[in-house]
């Protein structure tokens, strides 16, 4: 008798899960535990959400959310830490979630989630077409972008750290600046 | 008037300390203590270790050393390098330690310590003029290689993944190819 594989979970069955649980999310059918964030991992993620929220605001277009189900498939569905949607693109936003890839998505790394923000995150993000993904790493205070090119691939990431100062700037959000150290700021 | 760290230690205090297992090490008169590592940080070097060392006996030119070895920058920099590589034309190889710069040096990351490798010791290794520094990170399953530029200022020169199917090669070891792949593969497989 063969071993019975186990069952693929879609976000029906995801949608089941207690509210008031912690943090899922569903990778290829599979569901994803992940620990509450910590404190430097907080307010890292407030300090880029603060600042996309004030550029959204300031140019009148495009939504930016923190923590919202983002469903990708019916059997990925993440949670991103930040994630902005264009103004092109906001029917993707249903009152519940977003359904489809936005077009930036900010990952900020904990101990322990390192590969699959890095790398299994990223595949997801690069295959259903998230323009721009910007991992976090406050350990070594450093963000690593990775944008799509012509070949719809991301290429290697751009790297913006404490270490080489400068500011993290995108094609997508035409005027926006975000100088390093704002990210890493704990005021 | 030059401020100056209440204390700092120097090689002969450092000579002092226990042998206990832990790896301890100064930088800048500092004390740094780690926990021995683990299972697969030390399979991780066993076989770097081994694919350098099989480079060395076929091609000669040079010797690999790991871990305990004192490397002595300074009276107040003293660390123990993961993996190091000897070049036969270094003068700093000697009996009881190693006093200069090596040619390469390896360190292999310890989750929740990144920083100390990837910042510190990079500092401290592009400082005093090693050539070539890799960091190796067992979680992403890549390399991240370092070389001096023509400004003699370290640049990330490569950064090689087992994700793209990349393989370490330097000028430093002409003949030396090494899949990276094989230094994250399972026991039996890869590399000895």
């Amino acid at each position: 008798m063969t071993a019975h594989a186990h069952e693929k979970l879609t976000y029906e069955d995801y949608e089941r899960l207690p509210e008031d649980g912690p943090r899922y999310e569903l990778i290829d059918g599979e569901l994803i535990l992940n620990p509450s964030p910590i404190t430097n991992h907080q307010h890292v993620a407030l300090n880029i959400a603060f600042s996309l929220k004030g550029y959204v605001r300031q140019v009148d277009r495009g939504r930016v959310f923190a923590e919202l189900d983002v469903v990708l498939s019916k059997s990925d569905v993440l949670r991103p830490d930040v994630c902005f949607v264009a103004g092109d693109s906001e029917r993707i936003i249903s009152p519940k979630n977003i359904t489809g890839a936005p077009d930036l998505v900010v990952e900020v790394l904990s101990d322990g989630t390192r590969r699959r923000d890095e790398i299994d995150k990223r595949r997801l993000y690069e295959r259903y077409g998230v323009v721009e993904y910007w991992v976090v790493d406050p350990e070594l205070e450093l963000v690593k972008i990775y944008r799509r090119n012509a070949a719809n691939n991301y290429g290697r990431a751009v790297e913006v750290s404490m270490e080489t100062g400068g500011a993290i700037t995108s094609p997508l959000l035409p005027g926006f600046e975000l100088p390093i150290a704002d990210v890493f700021a704990a005021r | 008037m030059a401020l100056q760290p209440a204390t700092t230690m120097t090689y002969d205090d450092y000579l002092r300390l226990p042998d206990d297992g832990r790896r301890y090490e100064i930088i800048r008169g500092e004390l740094f203590v780690n926990p021995a590592p683990f299972t697969r940080h030390q399979r991780i070097s066993r076989k770097l270790v081994v694919a350098l060392d099989r480079h060395f006996m076929e091609y000669a030119g040079g010797e690999v050393f790991f871990a305990p070895m004192d490397v002595v920058f300074t009276r107040s920099d003293v660390v123990q390098p993961d993996v190091l590589v000897i070049l036969d034309n270094n003068p700093v190889l000697h009996e009881k330690n190693v006093q200069g710069a090596p040619d390469l040096v390896v360190e292999i990351l310890s989750e929740g310590n990144r920083r100390y490798d990837e910042v510190a010791k990079r500092r401290l290794y592009d400082e005093h003029g090693v050539h070539e520094y890799w960091i190796v990170d067992p979680e992403l399953e890549l390399v991240k290689i370092y070389r001096r530029n023509a400004a003699n200022a370290y640049e990330r020169a490569a950064e090689v993944s087992a994700e793209k199917g990349g393989v370490i090669t330097t000028p430093l070891l002409p003949k030396f190819e090494l899949a990276v792949a094989d230094i994250f593969s399972a026991p039996g497989e890869g590399l000895p």
